[in-house]
């Protein structure tokens, strides 16, 4: 903390042109005793020290940081990035020099930074990382996943009735996804936090999404929270941060093409199947409409395939949130106009996501509302 | 472009290089400066540059207006019209929505159903008010006689030099316009490195480490949701973790800010002084976010009449101050009340203080359990003041507090060793003897260059491996 300097709240004195650094200096009561040899640098070897720090940092942490860059979405940032760090990394690891980061990681019970792409291996470093790093255990990874499956029939019969929850026996609901999904777990934490027949899980995560695997992989985690909540009911808000291109094996899926939409119809199924293939029901909430008209157009690009999915699978719905933070000409709006005439901002100055509490909370009930439509319970 | 990421570490270096490479050119290096501090600002919203521009604009010609104008008459006129353009900017993006928002409220509530006022949710652009308050210290020095209006290229430097830009200190054109004029006199061969890196790795420590650490553990989980979900205890860490948070995010950015000034062979003035330790309200602000307070003291205390009209009108003036000095911070009604509280609370520490001191005694109580009374008391007002600060309503704020008293023996899974040890840790750093940087600094200073950047290397090690992946936003930035 920073305590060397003295309290500068002696009066201010009134101020002349010359000499203000001294007085500064004076009043930071920067320099009190004669100073230590060494104190003063000049600029060159100040260049030299930075450059030492950094050399040494990249050394021991150059494999975090490899780790990082490709997990990053592609573009030329990507891979310059992996150019310049992938011969320190590889060098980093020949000499064993990673292991104090790995063991500070160890130590705080985190798993180490993952070679994607293997950087022992010789040859040119693959074109995209191959699939996930491994930080979380028990997943189902989009290179081993299954084949998507044929069109199910649209039943209700695989999946036994939901019971009407009570305090003994209180509706689990997991909730996942993005930093928008977490404004949503707020919301809910809020409609539904004091009602004993409900147990609320929280697990979405900010800067995540269903795009960049690499970066974080959803189809694994989900597949640990299932197993460690149990859930009867999953809600899903992603897809904030998927409007961006993606590896797949050597080739780059980018954003708009058909091949993109079927490589992310793909993701999204994975995550619908897991869920109800371990008994639960899925919510599946849209992305609301944002104030760039660029960006809501990728997000209803993206609400199409949700709701084209969800179709697909019994025991998932699609709630559509695009209309409750639109005027009712279609158009966005950060404000809503409550029944008792207060108008509340619902969204948050970034246009994106959903201001608390009471855009949170308008959110939340829109999906309190269609759990109780689509599932046949009362909350 | 945020201070702990690699992309400010590499335009840091080359903005170095530059820095000390063109310091004999004087203006050549000032339109370096000038062009990185844009690039700097740009690297959000390349569109905020214009706005960042058209400040300065104003800041410069009002002060050369002020200064031309042949009359005190026309020399307030000219003041008049840049405190308005300039307020106008902050007005607009800053509390534009808060006050269309607050009067159609109000309107429906009196039965007045019109059409509503145009609603507009203008994007805030980074650090609008730390560079408007530069530049209105600037041009009201100029009209007061205290400074000499500089040139229009050193006027430009002054409001958008890079290390203060969008999170201060707020530095007054008396501290920094003298520095950049003689910019080239700057010794390129004595940098207080020593200094500079304690400060700027300090800074890196607290806010990647410390306040990413307890944002995480127990602040947003708890402030993030409805207060009846939460015990008493987890309020109260919340509050106490808030404190350390807020205070880590924010000095750790001014530290940076300082160091990296220093770096460039400019020093700015210090904006805390182990705030948690203070021993009253008035002690509290001479020790937080000092050059705001000074500018408030400077700027809108003493011309509202200060410390010179009756009691009352002393009051009244300090209220003022505290609730503009809160909607300072943002526009909302949260930021109102914490105004509000710290200006009552220093109006109530101000007269107890004048009826010891006319009673014939000392203005506090002396002695080691009064000095650790005042600074407890002292602390819990101010972590009172920060549930404020950070609840998203009213509402949500009053129902925390109310959780504070209602909460009790509810389980608190969120109150783990942790994070209270690294709340009581950050706390207690406070207290440590003031030398004890200093001596770190000189042994610091003592080592090889080598094992300068050695040692530097391992704690950016240690910071980057404690730290969360990805870096949070500063919360000033949004001031």
């Amino acid at each position: 903390m920073r305590q060397a300097l003295a309290r500068p709240n002696r009066p201010r004195r009134r101020p002349a042109l010359a000499g203000a650094a001294d007085r500064l200096a004076e009043r930071d009561g920067v320099r009190r005793r004669a100073p230590a040899r060494g104190r003063y640098v000049p600029a060159g070897k100040v260049l030299g020290v930075g450059l030492a720090c950094f050399g040494l940092w990249l050394a021991l942490d150059a494999r975090q940081l490899y780790t990082s860059a490709v997990a990053a979405p592609p573009g030329a940032r990507r891979t310059v990035a992996m150019a310049i760090l992938r011969p320190i990394a590889r060098l980093s690891e020949a000499l064993s020099l990673d292991r104090l980061v790995n063991l500070g990681n160890r130590a705080l019970g985190r798993a180490g930074a993952p070679t994607p792409g293997g950087l022992s291996a010789a040859g040119p470093p693959p074109a995209a990382p191959s699939p996930p790093p491994t930080t979380l255990p028990g997943r189902a990874r989009t290179g081993s996943r299954p084949p998507a499956p044929t069109r199910p029939k649209r039943s209700r019969a695989g999946l036994p009735p939901l019971a009407q929850p009570t305090p003994a026996s209180p509706l689990r609901i997991l909730e996942v996804g993005d930093s928008l999904g977490e404004d949503l777990g707020d919301g809910l934490a809020d409609v539904l936090g004091g009602d004993p027949r409900v147990r609320l899980f929280p697990e979405a995560v900010g800067s995540t999404g269903l795009a960049n695997a690499a970066y974080y992989d959803w189809p694994a985690v989900l597949a640990r929270d299932l197993a460690r909540y149990h859930p009867q009911v999953v809600v899903v808000m992603i897809g904030g941060n998927d409007a961006q291109a993606f590896a797949v094996g050597d080739r780059i899926a980018t954003f708009g093409t058909a091949f993109w939409r079927a490589q992310y119809a793909q993701r999204v199924a994975t995550m619908m199947r897991e869920a109800t293939a371990a008994g639960a029901r899925v919510l599946w909430v849209g992305m609301p409409i944002m104030r760039s008209p660029a960006f809501s157009a990728d997000m209803a690009e993206l609400n199409g395939i949700y709701a084209a999915e969800a179709r697909r699978f019994a025991g998932v719905r699609f709630l559509s949130t695009w209309k409750l933070f639109a005027t009712p000409s279609g158009a966005y709006s950060a404000y809503r106009t409550e029944a008792n005439g207060d108008v509340v901002v619902v969204r948050d100055p970034d246009g994106v996501h959903i201001a608390p509490p009471a855009g949170e909370e308008l959110l939340a009930h829109a999906a309190v509302a269609a759990m109780e439509r689509a599932f046949r319970i009362r909350l | 472009m945020l201070f702990p990421t690699i992309d400010f570490a590499i335009f840091f270096g080359i903005a170095f290089v530059g820095n000390w490479l063109l310091r004999p050119y004087r203006r050549a290096w000032k339109l370096f400066i000038l062009a990185a501090s844009y690039v700097f600002y740009g690297w959000w919203d390349w569109r905020f540059v214009f706005l960042l521009a058209a400040s300065t604009l104003c800041t410069a010609a009002g002060a050369r207006l002020v200064h031309g104008a042949a009359t005190e008459a026309g020399r307030r006129r000219f003041l008049v019209a840049t405190l308005v353009a300039e307020l106008g900017l902050l007005g607009w993006f800053k509390y534009y929505g808060f006050a269309s928002s607050s009067i159609d409220s109000a309107l429906h509530r009196l039965g007045v159903h019109g059409d509503p006022i145009p609603l507009l949710q203008v994007t805030l652009p980074v650090g609008i008010s730390f560079f408007t308050f530069m530049g209105l210290s600037y041009v009201i020095d100029v009209y007061r006689r205290r400074l000499e209006p500089s040139a229009f290229l050193d006027v430009a430097v002054y409001v958008a030099f890079f290390p203060h830009l969008v999170a201060g200190p707020i530095v007054r054109g008396s501290e920094l316009l003298p520095q950049i004029h003689a910019a080239h006199r700057r010794d390129p061969r004595r940098i207080d490195l020593p200094q500079a890196a304690y400060l700027i790795f300090g800074g890196l420590f607290k806010k990647v480490v410390i306040s990413s650490y307890v944002a995480s553990a127990i602040v947003d989980p708890v402030f993030n949701t409805s207060p009846t979900l939460h015990s008493a205890a987890e309020v109260l860490l919340a509050a106490y973790g808030y404190a350390v948070q807020i205070y880590c995010d924010f000095s750790g950015y001014t530290d940076i800010a300082i160091g990296c000034a220093l770096l460039l062979g400019f020093r700015f003035p210090q904006n805390f002084d182990a705030p948690y330790t203070a021993r009253s309200l008035q002690d509290f602000w001479r020790r937080w976010h000092i050059t705001l307070s000074l500018w408030l003291r400077d700027y809108l205390y003493i011309p509202l009449g200060g410390n010179r009209g009756s009691r009352l009108a002393l009051y009244r003036n300090l209220l003022i101050t505290m609730v503009l000095g809160g909607l300072w911070h943002g526009a909302a009604w949260t930021f109102v009340l914490w105004g509000a509280l710290h200006g009552v609370g220093q109006a109530v520490g101000h007269f107890r203080r004048a009826r010891r001191t006319a009673r014939g005694l000392s203005p506090q109580r002396e002695g080691t359990l009064a000095l650790a009374w005042q600074r407890l008391a002292t602390f819990q007002v101010v972590c009172l003041g920060w549930i404020f600060f950070r609840a998203d309503s009213i509402g949500a704020a009053f129902g925390f507090v109310a959780r504070l008293f209602t909460g009790w023996g509810a389980p608190s899974p969120l109150v783990r060793l942790p994070v209270v040890a690294a709340i009581v840790g950050a706390l207690a750093l406070q207290y440590l003897p003031r030398d004890l940087a200093e001596r770190a600094q000189e042994a610091f200073a003592r080592l090889g260059a080598l094992a300068k950047g050695a040692v530097l290397g391992l704690v950016l090690l240690v910071i980057t491996t404690l730290g969360p992946p990805g870096v949070a936003p500063f919360i000033y930035y949004r001031f």
